[in-house]
């Protein structure tokens, strides 16, 4: 048993988990160990792990969902909300922590910056020769449109039917050309008289009104590596038994306007198979990915060795092979030379940049280069990545590789948003307080609330997103968001899944690299429709005032993407949206508070595995000695009292369970033969 | 408690996911206590650490395991994200019959699930704190009219008690559909992973 009285009194904080801590009228604690304003993945990590921890939390958002900008929008709150400008409607609370000054936060916190460009519903839809339509006698096509005397003749082939001669049946229907003069008259006219429209329109009515409901939009969309710091926090906090996966299907690259969505090679099988490079280009590449494994082997194993007092677990070098991407570590492939790993290691020493190195010293080709920069190592920003930022991002897909499925990351179902309200679901269940549709209104100091604020919350930390106190400079990057709903498929077969990650590199449509998702039903972020219906996801990020035109880069690269169908698909664009927010810099005004911590938003990767980096660092800072995510024994011990022996026997009754259903399906098999 | 399967030929074990909704105080974790551990606190603590309980219902010609839900209090500010009741297959909404406003709100909890609920969700309309029969503000007719007119389940309870408490697992139970088709099952949760098998050259 922890003598509670025996502790320093900075840990003896989890008495909030106690009904007898202070509290007010409303149900909230007079201090809190943390206020966390805004309920995007980094904060919500965080206030995960700190919950965890034992500390009283408070977690506010000014929105009414979850997420800020790592959200999962439904597809009307998109369309009616957001794209109306939202309103926010609270209460104000202002915070106090024991410094000097004051500092308002923005209304919108988070979403400070955050902007719809355009938002259109294709509504285009035409009927002529050749379409195929609905008709109250079943679908047809449309064979001939032609004028007779006073009348538009319109003869509809009827496919549902079948006549004795095989044939299908068609009707004839007169149209008076009085009523029907012009182009749009005979649409209304075919569609209010006559019941008949395309099925395109109807599909599209389908998908986004009747079915709408089924689309979960993320804001900002983000996989996980199959294996590293997010997974490793995800069971580490519990919160991997909130979520499920699929696997992402496939890793795509479009290098320019002419040319076609072209698998990229990750593994071994992958490299042979490629029609992305040439002979020697295959060989070059086996070598390094080979170099760049042994490398990240090497770099894991020093890492270990620094740190081996709090590790009990050392795995030996044989142990990391295995554990790493089986399709290329395989151990009859023989270790590159040491000499190499030594090389490497001395262009890092000496500060190289990735590009260089992979030219100079690995001679891939340009074409190569680019693939292993930006599909292999996923480089970003706006400046070139140094050897050892390479390397190390590298080396993170590699290692990823082969745990689950074909590639390195992982799709959560019901789209990535979900991540941030599961942990804050376990934030809660350690107890932390929730409070969305509130506004936080300034940090003040120095003890001095104003008059018209309506109320006073005491803390020891503080964590604000950066977009709600800095003001933006024309200077700093904005993240441009396209999105398209679009019918039909455009990668594999027509029952193919669509759940790819597309990478587009810098210099193929505009300065900036883009990097783009497809998703699909099968990862339950669009409505199980029969026509089939995907989303298109891209995501640039973009200096201000360069003069380019993101807008149009993105709908361009989109262009590209849909008509890169497989053969007999017809991907139809029906709904596109595009809207920025901007990637604030650190302003001093926030530096040199105490206990005031920003969020930094990065710039959006393929994965999300930077939110826990940072969250992992705020974490540090408010808890020096805590081990992030993890349960920490104050916790534990009134776990265990509340719950008793409840959850041991559980997980003995879990095993039990999953054994049973193990034997079970193997009895009956074999009781049936 | 229950049975274990394989005794029976056709008990089979059926999981589903079950959550509690309801304004605060209306007594959703005393049912789940009282449910899951036959025990009752007059000022129950709030639930640290319980992410879900499980609890199983044996019924005639099924097991029935139910993963339950408890909100950890975010619905109090009404917060509750919508991730919590995704994928649920029953839940139970939970009002206190001596409260009348919770009885508008468990109303306003059984519209959010319709909206945004699976579409095949079964619900329970609990009318917690029956022991308290003096101070009754929410009649059980009209209650029972309301759930009638939406087709979900209703019955008054006490977790003080255990009246119906039981029953009320067991009516939602049965209610389930056990031989649905389970769809499939490609997606999977990420576990821990088992220490790899060592028996390399």
């Amino acid at each position: 048993m922890v003598d509670q009285t025996a502790l320093p009194k900075t840990s003896g904080a989890s008495r909030h988990l106690d009904n007898d801590a202070p509290r007010d009228e409303e149900g909230l604690l007079l201090e809190y160990d943390a206020i966390i304003c805004g309920t995007g993945l980094t904060q919500s990590i965080l206030a995960s792990a700190l919950a965890r921890h034992g500390k009283s939390v408070l977690h506010c958002d000014t929105s009414d969902y979850y997420g800020e900008l790592d959200a999962v929008w439904t597809l009307p709150y998109l369309q009616e909300k957001l794209g109306k400008g939202h309103e926010l409607k609270g209460k104000m609370v202002t915070v106090r922590t024991d410094d000097s000054t004051c500092i308002p936060l923005s209304p919108k916190g988070g979403l400070q910056s955050f902007q719809i460009h355009s938002l259109e519903r294709r509504n285009d839809f035409t009927v002529e020769q050749g379409t195929a339509v609905v008709t109250p006698y079943g679908n047809g096509t449309i064979i001939s449109i032609s004028p007779r005397g006073l009348f538009l003749d319109l003869l509809v082939s009827l496919d549902t039917w079948k006549l004795a001669n095989g044939k299908n049946p068609s009707v004839h229907i007169s149209i008076p050309q009085s009523a029907a003069s012009t182009g749009a008259a005979f649409q209304k006219y075919l569609k209010e008289k006559l019941g008949i429209v395309s099925i395109d329109e109807r599909d599209a009515h389908l998908i986004l009104d009747e079915r709408s409901r089924g689309f979960a939009v993320d804001a900002t969309p983000g996989l996980l590596y199959a294996s590293g710091a997010s997974v490793e926090g995800l069971l580490k906090s519990g919160v991997a038994d909130y979520l499920e996966f699929k696997s992402l299907e496939g890793l795509l690259w479009l290098e320019n306007s002419d040319s076609c969505l072209e698998p990229v090679p990750c593994s071994k099988n992958d490299v042979f198979a490629s029609k992305l490079l040439s002979p020697m280009d295959k060989r070059r590449l086996m070598k390094f990915l080979q170099l760049a494994l042994d490398y990240g082997t090497a770099h894991a194993l020093a890492e270990e060795e620094a740190s081996a007092e709090n590790n009990k677990q050392v795995l030996s070098l044989n142990e990391r092979y295995l554990n790493q991407g089986r399709s290329l570590a395989r151990p009859q492939n023989k270790a590159v030379l040491a000499d190499d790993i030594r090389a490497l290691q001395e262009f890092i020493q000496a500060d190289m940049k990735f590009h260089e190195y992979l030219e100079s010293k690995q001679r891939l080709s340009p074409k190569l280069c680019r693939i292993v920069r930006h599909a292999l190592a996923l480089e970003s920003g706006n400046g070139d990545w140094s050897l050892r930022q390479g390397m190390t991002s590298l080396c993170q897909h590699m290692q990823a590789l082969g745990r689950f499925g074909t590639t390195a990351f992982l799709v959560p179902m019901y789209g990535s948003g979900e991540l941030p309200q599961a942990f804050c679901r376990s934030a809660a269940v350690y107890g932390a307080t929730y409070l969305l549709r509130l506004k936080a209104a300034a940090i003040a100091t120095d003890g001095e609330a104003s008059a018209a604020m309506v109320k006073e919350v005491m803390c020891r930390h503080m964590v604000v997103p950066q977009d709600s106190v800095a003001t933006l400079e024309s200077k700093s990057r904005r993240v441009w968001r396209y999105l398209c709903i679009f019918r039909g498929k455009v990668v594999g077969s027509s029952r193919s899944p669509q759940r790819h990650a597309i990478i587009v590199p810098p210099g193929a449509f505009g300065p900036d690299a883009v990097r783009g998702v497809l998703l699909d039903e099968g990862v339950n972020v669009t409505p199980h429709v029969p026509c089939g219906c995907t989303i298109l996801h891209l995501t640039m990020a973009v200096e201000n005032d360069t003069g380019i035109d993101p807008q149009d880069i993105l709908r361009r690269v989109s262009l590209s993407v849909l008509s890169s169908k497989y053969e007999g698909s017809n991907a139809i664009r029906i709904f596109q949206v595009t809207f920025s927010y901007a990637l604030p810099e650190a302003s001093n005004q926030t530096k040199n508070v105490q206990n005031l911590h920003c969020v930094q938003r990065s710039e959006p990767g393929l994965s999300a595995d930077s939110s826990f980096e940072q969250a992992r660092e705020i974490f540090a800072a408010i808890c020096p000695d805590g081990n992030f995510l993890a349960i920490s024994e104050q916790v534990d011990t009134v776990v265990k009292e509340r719950l008793g022996e409840q959850i041991e026997e559980d997980a003995d009754g879990l095993v039990l369970d999953s054994a049973m259903d193990i034997i079970e399906p193997k009895t009956r098999e074999s009781s049936a033969t | 408690m229950a049975n274990h399967p394989g005794s029976a030929a056709n008990a089979r074990v059926h999981h589903f996911k079950l959550v509690l909704l309801g304004d605060t105080a209306v007594g959703k974790s005393c049912l789940v206590v009282r449910f899951v551990r036959d025990e009752f606190f007059e000022f129950q603590e709030p639930t640290i650490g319980a992410a879900f309980l499980t609890q199983t219902v044996q019924l005639d010609d099924a097991t029935v395991k139910f993963e339950i839900w408890d909100t950890a209090g975010q619905e109090r500010y009404r917060s509750l994200a919508p991730m919590y009741y995704r994928g649920a297959s029953a839940a139970i909404v939970v009002y206190d019959i001596t409260n009348p406003d919770s009885f508008t709100g468990a109303k306003s909890w059984v519209k959010e699930l319709q909206r945004r609920g699976d579409p095949n969700v079964v619900i329970a309309l609990a009318g917690n704190k029956a022991d308290l029969e003096t101070r009754r503000a929410v009649e059980f007719e009209e209650a029972n009219a309301y759930a009638q007119e939406n087709g979900i389940l209703h019955l008054e309870t006490s977790a003080k008690n255990a009246n119906n408490v039981k029953s009320l697992f067991i009516e939602i139970a049965k209610t389930l559909p056990k031989n649905a088709p389970q769809p499939e099952k490609e997606a999977f949760p990420i576990l821990q992973q088992q220490q790899e098998t060592r028996n390399c050259c």
